[in-house]
């Protein structure tokens, strides 16, 4: 039977035909489960710089060498110049700079960005309306690990170059005075002390400064909630723009506008530690 | 698939090098985008991000590159296609004071190559300088 004839092809008990190219699945026939989780978060939320550094996923090229989105990024080792989004925002994430872009890795499967702790990092190209509109509720997760031994550095920060932790509109600051902090509008959260990946997410209200936050499979607890006024942020990630550029990985991160349910938000924590290889 | 990017080249750049009011166009910065890959290049150097044991600052930079560069640093060069108007006499101002594997110093542009594996904080190590911590680790 030739592959043209073929109305199904079953592998696993699952309808499934992909097609490869240079070893990644370039397209799929199966519902991704990013996809899957895009398209639940959309039935109460709007997905936003939802961004993963793999390079054809959910079948396309989305990690660049060039932050003019050329020259492909696919082997392991290659810098980045550029990751688009996988939501419809289309807010991608650049670096133009050569000397500045961060590292594509892909180790045991795993995929992600490596930031050296020297100078390198990606910034949105517009500013983050899902933490500067007037709209309240947020939503974000992310997965990353810090190399052992690493100073402080920002896994991700919402803000024109604000070095003060304490005016910044968010950022999420690893091994700052030896723990792991998310800060909304300026207010720290430790989060956990470890040079193991780290999955953490929050949902939180701007207007009554509220909210809560998990990591790493725990119960969520509340959130500590500043004043964000900002209205001018684009989004920074493995550093902010001045310095604190983190030294180790960066493995994805889903935002949105709007509520995420917590069954949901379970199950973005469970896809982000399957990406940084970690059993929840 | 294996990447082209090899190397892994680490480069100091004294403070006394970097007073040009507009840091685009000190010479280190327009060495920088003669040799690497994008218009922004100029870019390259200006945060004073690290000081040796004498109190002296450097902008310093750490990043995957491919081998040819090693060769391009030691070559006359020449206007690449991404930035056909870099001012090549500043350029070549700045390849003259390049030195390769000795500690930094005030006195010219240390380059650190190794293997694409290494690290930056490695690189720092043998140069003799250290990190200035960001506000956030004070």
């Amino acid at each position: 039977m030739r592959l043209a004839d073929a109305t199904g092809l079953r592998i696993g008990g699952k309808d499934a035909i992909e097609a490869r190219l240079n070893g990644q699945v370039v397209w799929s026939s199966q519902v991704d489960e990013l996809q899957a989780l895009l398209d639940e978060i959309a039935l109460n939320a709007a997905p936003r710089s939802v961004m993963i550094p793999e390079p054809g996923i959910l079948g396309q090229q989305r990690v660049w060498r060039l932050s003019d989105g050329t020259n492909a990024a696919n082997a392991s080792g290659d810098p980045v110049g550029r990751v688009d989004v996988v939501s419809a925002d289309s807010n991608d994430f650049l670096q133009p700079v050569s000397a500045e872009r961060p590292q594509y890795r892909l180790v045991d499967s795993l995929h992600s960005l490596y930031g050296d702790g020297s100078q390198t990092r990606l910034v949105t190209e517009q500013n983050v309306p899902w933490i500067t509109s007037a709209s309240a509720e947020a939503f974000y997760a992310v997965a990353f690990k810090r190399d052992s031994g690493s100073g402080a550095g920002y896994v991700s920060h919402c803000d024109l170059d604000v070095s003060d932790r304490t005016q910044q509109a968010f950022s999420v600051l690893s091994n700052v005075n030896g723990t792991d902090e998310v800060n909304v509008g300026g207010t720290p959260n430790t989060i956990a002390t470890s040079a193991n990946p780290i999955i953490v997410y929050l949902q939180f209200n701007k207007v009554t400064r509220t909210g809560v936050i998990s990591w790493n499979g725990g119960s969520e607890i509340a959130l500590n909630v500043g004043t964000v006024s900002r209205t001018n942020a684009p989004m920074r990630i493995l550093a902010r723009g001045g310095g604190a550029h983190i030294l180790g990985n960066y493995y994805g991160q889903v935002a949105a506008e709007g509520v995420v349910p917590y069954a949901t938000r379970r199950k973005v924590m469970s896809y982000l530690a399957k990406r940084a290889g970690v059993t929840l | 698939m294996i990447t082209e990017y090899t190397n892994r080249v680490s480069i100091p750049v004294p403070a006394s090098m970097l007073t040009a009011v507009d840091l685009k166009s000190a010479d280190p910065n327009q060495l920088a985008l003669c040799i690497a890959e994008s218009a922004s290049d100029d870019q390259t150097f200006g945060l004073l991000n690290v000081h040796d044991a004498n109190g002296n600052l450097y902008s310093f930079i750490s990043t995957a590159m491919k081998p040819i560069v090693s060769d391009m640093v030691a070559a006359p060069l020449e206007p690449p296609a991404h930035a056909p108007h870099v001012d090549i006499a500043a350029a070549t101002r700045a390849q003259a004071l390049l030195r390769f594997n000795v500690p930094a110093s005030p006195d010219y542009i240390a380059v650190d190559v190794d293997d694409r594996t290494s690290t930056a904080d490695e690189a720092l190590e043998r140069f003799g300088l250290t990190r200035i911590p960001s506000t956030e680790e004070a």
